[in-house]
């Protein structure tokens, strides 16, 4: 049976319009009366002669009145039995079959608790009282809106009981929803579906940050849902959310060293932000290192601002340590913690390949740079910082680089495509690598296997070089760039006699390092002819700096200056940063750690921060066990644990997207705006559907609403016949 | 013994064959059912005076009378006066209406004229009749023989329906007529100009008379109960109707409300009887009326 549709309207049981026919009965059976009457003599003809001549006009209307309510009953009850919908509600039509398909948002922000009960369970109650209402015969799927969204019932199925349980079932993530990716993963549920007729049920909090797409995805979005509208399900928007929502959020927590070895002391910086427009209140924040209460601070936090909270802390111990910051609870407990874990080593482990290696004292590549990072005159009792390991270029291909930080390449000459892929796996690893320019330097061989147009490990390619060192005339100055970069920010606002140290350096010779047009690297240290002297650029996990001038005092004469082994220690441990960064992911993100080969066989466990233990496997990339685990939906600490013969626990941290912390969120005409033409019905479920859930299934239907009216004209027809007809005479006077 | 009561119900008393045996059954009927007897207010009591003319017996003049006036006047004693009952039946076309099973108008206005006949020649009086539509048609002049039922109930069988009533016109004359103060029984559905009925029984009231209106309807022309459209033919007169009687029910029952109101009001004020009859109504409520209406004068 089609639905017809009639200026908008459409008709479950279109052929029963045929039965509106029966609205012109009253008006047959009146132009009937008026030919079929009875006679009678009658005696008393002066008062219904007067009785006429009075009340003619009256009797008329009455009559008209009597005769259009009578056709508007018959009218109303052959609509009613067609069954009519709105079509801009969407083809539902009764008495068939309908696939619901339930996207229930589990972002972070569905955990917003209001009365002791989360957005994220009202809305499991919702789905389940939907369920419950459903008819007999409809099936249902269920799509949990996530990052990435999970289909949890794909296969509409019929058994509601279960699928309500599965529902039951159901926890929130701590991450991001993304209606792009939730709406494809409808469309492939509503590929495979039998059934013709689809509902799609979208229990959300409308949070603004999900679900107001970026610029690009826009369109994006727009052409997901042009293909869903192609298949005509009817869409119901069920709206839990809030607007003037309130919340307090820990949306930073950062540690302002790039590694931390033993004995280090740094700073953790939280960043605590207010949304609404509530007035400003104290906020306690708490540092806890390992589970132990730390120092305490309080900030006044104005609405809609950030203020950051700065502690300090030393970090004796070498090993993993889970450093927690969190502020007093409201009502989305989850962005009040933040976590970092901070691996403290006991020292940096570095290894420097040399290209032009000599055994006699400073006549090597890297004598100088190997003073810088491992001082020989210590402080006794201190541990190093940095441990250094220097092998010549030859043996660079054999070498495992797993175990190091960083790796310095000093005036290697030629590079081979093995190792050009050992260096790119090591940055994969989280690794650091530090490339240093000099006179055997082949411009050509690292434009090609290094740089590879872009491709490649080096985000510069190698120009000619400039200056001449042999003759050593007109070098060329340091320009430090304000002291922006992080590599030379220690020496802002220091005094000239301090900078001078950095500034002086003469260089006599470099090599011209262009960078493409669009490259996001960054430059640290310039020269005074505008060339860069430092770059800095992330790939994969890693990072890579390129240095212009050589490592040793042949083309500069940095070396020999002060300034030469802190910046030398920054660039070092700004390149092993990988390491650290890699321990601390934002919720959603999947994460990745390398292990040693050997443990690619090894049972590998993850412990999730809901205690739940996730078996997982380690693949073998590049000679190495790589660990890559996606279930990263909740906020926490997650432990890795590879079993022997390897033997190791890891650990990582997830934290939640700021952005979800907003609770800034859409209303209906913004919804409209997000989804351009689609027609939607839109609730609230905090209203509407805590009345009366069975509501949602019926909108659009217009078949109740026009029962109720035939009620109404039935009991209006009985007064009017009793009112006109029927009623006690006023007279009192017809005594018998 | 047979039961007289049933004969109060006018259907009942229509199966009887004969005005004279109807007349008696309903007065046996009611007297079975009364207690006491109407028969005794009319006792041997001082009524009033008259003037002696010659050849009367003095034994019956008032001599305490001629000692105080030194006129002779005799005394006339309740037994002696001889009540005259003047009986009006309204033979009009619209009297012959019968909804139902009930009897018509006219039928049930001549049970009441025979009963009450038979009542009053029973007791010595004399009975006298009018039968009138638009103009008087038959007139019997009061008499207190036995035979003056017979020739009353045969006028009445008689009298066949006639035009449209002008019963102002008809009051006039018969108040013209009436010589000797009587009582005047009025059985009519009084279908008229109420004012007009209400002049020509003042007229009666002028002239001494006492005047009883049994105004006799059927329940039909009280309740007007159709529902189908109908043609209304009207009885007197050709006028015809085609209307939906459900919807002007109401209407009409404030028309002939208002009437009845006026014709009773115009009744009250005259210091006149109103009896308001239906035709499905039992006989000896017209009876009790009427006997209610004469003890209450006499005393």
């Amino acid at each position: 049976m089609a639905a017809r549709l009639i200026w908008g309207l459409g008709f479950a049981n279109a052929p029963l319009l045929y039965g509106l026919a029966a609205a012109s009965i009253p008006i047959v059976i009146h132009l009937l009366n008026r030919r079929k009457f009875r006679e009678t003599s009658w005696a008393a003809m002066r008062f219904l002669l007067a009785a006429i001549r009075k009340n003619q006009r009256r009797i008329r209307i009455e009559q008209w009145l009597l005769l259009c309510v009578r056709t508007l009953v018959l009218l109303f009850l052959g609509l009613a039995m067609a069954k009519p919908f709105l079509e801009s509600y969407g083809a539902v039509l009764l008495g068939r079959r309908t696939h619901r398909v339930f996207v229930i948002d589990a972002s972070m922000s569905m955990s917003y608790t209001s009365a002791d009960k989360s957005r994220f369970e009202q809305a499991k109650e919702l789905a389940a009282r939907l369920l419950k209402e459903s008819r007999g015969g409809d099936a249902a799927s269920v799509i949990l809106m996530g990052e990435p969204p999970r289909i949890v019932i794909g296969d509409p199925s019929p058994n509601l009981a279960e699928v309500r349980k599965e529902i039951e079932e159901l926890t929130p993530t701590h991450g991001r929803a993304d209606p792009r990716t939730a709406l494809e993963a409808v469309e492939r549920v509503l590929e495979t579906s039998p059934i013709p007729q689809k509902e799609i049920v979208f229990l959300s909090d409308l949070q603004a940050a999900s679900w107001r797409p970026s610029e690009a995805g826009s369109d994006e979005l727009k052409r997901v849902v042009a293909r869903l509208e192609a298949r005509r399900p009817r869409i119901v928007f069920v709206d839990l959310g809030k607007a003037g929502g309130e919340n307090r959020a820990l949306t930073g927590l950062e540690i302002d060293a790039p590694v931390i070895t033993s004995g280090m002391t740094a700073h953790v910086r939280a960043t605590v932000r207010s949304y609404g427009t509530a007035s400003s209140v104290p906020v306690r924040a708490r540092l806890s290192d390992d589970g132990r209460l730390g120092p305490e601070e309080t900030v006044d936090v104005p609405p809609g601002e950030a203020v950051p909270i700065v502690f300090s802390r030393q970090f004796s111990t070498p090993g993993e340590h889970l450093l927690e910051v969190a502020i007093d609870d409201d009502p989305l407990a989850v962005d009040n913690r933040r976590r970092l874990i901070v691996p403290v080593r006991d020292s940096l482990s570095v290894l420097l390949v040399d290209g032009h290696y000599r055994s006699e004292p400073y006549q090597a590549e890297t004598d100088y740079l190997a003073q810088a990072l491992e001082p020989s005159e210590e402080e006794p009792g201190r541990p190093r910082a940095i441990r250094v390991e220097v092998i010549s270029e030859s043996r660079l291909v054999n070498r495992d680089l797993t175990p190091y930080d960083a790796v310095g390449l000093c005036n290697v000459a030629r590079f081979a495509a093995p190792e050009a892929s050992a260096l790119d796996q090591f940055l994969r690893q989280g690794g650091g690598v530090v490339v240093f320019g000099g006179d055997q330097v082949s411009a050509e061989n690292y434009n090609q296997v290094l740089h590879d147009q872009g491709r490649g490990l080096l985000p510069a390619a190698l120009g000619p070089t400039v200056g001449d060192a042999a003759k050593k005339e007109a070098g060329f100055l340091m320009n430090p760039l304000g002291f922006r970069h992080p590599i030379v920010a220690e020496y802002q606002g220091e005094s000239d006699s301090v900078t001078s140290g950095l500034t002086q350096a003469l260089t006599w010779q470099y090599h011209r390092l262009i960078l493409p047009k669009d490259s996001k690297a960054t430059v640290a240290l310039a020269f005074d002819d505008g060339d860069p002297a430092v770059i800095e650029s992330k790939r994969h996990r890693g990072t890579v700096i390129m240095v212009a001038t050589s490592a040793d005092a042949g083309w500069t004469t940095w070396p020999i200056h002060k300034s030469y082994p802190p910046v030398m220690q920054q660039i070092f441990l700004r390149a092993a940063a990988g390491r650290l960064e890699q321990r601390n992911i934002r919720v959603g993100e999947p994460f990745d750690q390398s292990f040693p080969a050997a443990a690619v066989a090894a049972p590998v466990s993850v412990t999730t921060p809901a205690g739940k233990t996730v078996a997982a496997k380690l693949t073998a990339v590049g000679g190495l066990g790589q660990l890559h685990f996606e279930q990263t939906d909740l906020a926490g600490r997650y432990e890795a644990r590879v079993g022997p013969p390897v033997g190791v626990v890891s650990s990582f941290a997830a934290n939640p997207d700021p952005s979800e912390s907003d609770p800034a969120k859409l209303d209906r005409a913004a919804l409209s705006a997000v989804f351009g033409d689609l027609s939607l019905v839109y609730v609230t479920g905090s209203n509407e559907l805590a009345l009366d859930p069975g509501s949602v299934g019926r909108r659009g239907e217009l078949h109740r609403p026009l029962l109720q009216g035939l009620l109404v004209l039935l009991l209006v027809e009985s007064l009017l016949a009793w009112k006109f007809g029927r009623g006690p005479a006023r007279s009192r006077g017809t005594r018998p | 013994m047979e039961n007289f009561q049933k004969y109060l119900d006018p259907r009942t008393l229509a199966s009887l064959e004969g005005l004279d045996l109807q007349a008696r059954m309903v007065v046996e009927g009611y007297v079975a059912g009364m207690h006491p007897s109407p028969y005794h207010g009319f006792s041997v009591e001082f009524a009033e005076h008259r003037e002696y003319v010659p050849g009367d017996d003095i034994r019956h003049v008032d001599w305490k009378v001629w000692s105080k006036t030194d006129k002779l006047y005799l005394k006339q004693y309740e037994e002696e006066t001889n009540l005259l009952l003047y009986l009006l039946l309204d033979v009009s076309e619209s009297m012959d209406y019968a909804s139902g099973e009930n009897v018509t108008k006219l039928q049930y206005a001549r049970f009441i004229a025979a009963a009450l006949s038979y009542m009053v020649l029973q007791q010595q009086d004399s009975v006298g009749l009018v039968v009138f539509d638009d103009a008087v048609r038959r007139y019997l002049k009061p008499a207190g023989q036995p035979s003056q039922l017979k020739e009353v109930l045969r006028l009445m069988d008689a009298a066949p329906a006639r035009e449209k009533t002008d019963l102002s016109v008809v009051f006039h004359d018969l108040a013209e007529r009436f010589k000797k103060r009587g009582v005047i029984v009025l059985l009519s559905d009084l279908f008229d100009d109420p004012a007009r009925v209400m002049a020509g029984v003042k007229h009666f009231r002028h002239r001494r008379h006492e005047v009883v209106v049994f105004h006799i309807l059927d329940p039909a022309e009280i309740e007007f109960p159709f529902r189908e459209t109908t043609l209304f033919k009207g009885l007197e007169g050709g006028a015809e109707v085609l209307t939906d009687p459900h919807a002007l029910r109401r209407a009409y029952q404030d028309e002939i409300g208002s009437f009845l109101r006026e014709i009773e009001k115009g009744c009250r004020m005259i210091d006149v009887d109103y009896v308001p009859l239906r035709t499905d109504q039992n006989l000896d409520i017209a009876l009790s009326s009427y006997l209610a209406s004469r003890s209450a004068r006499i005393r």
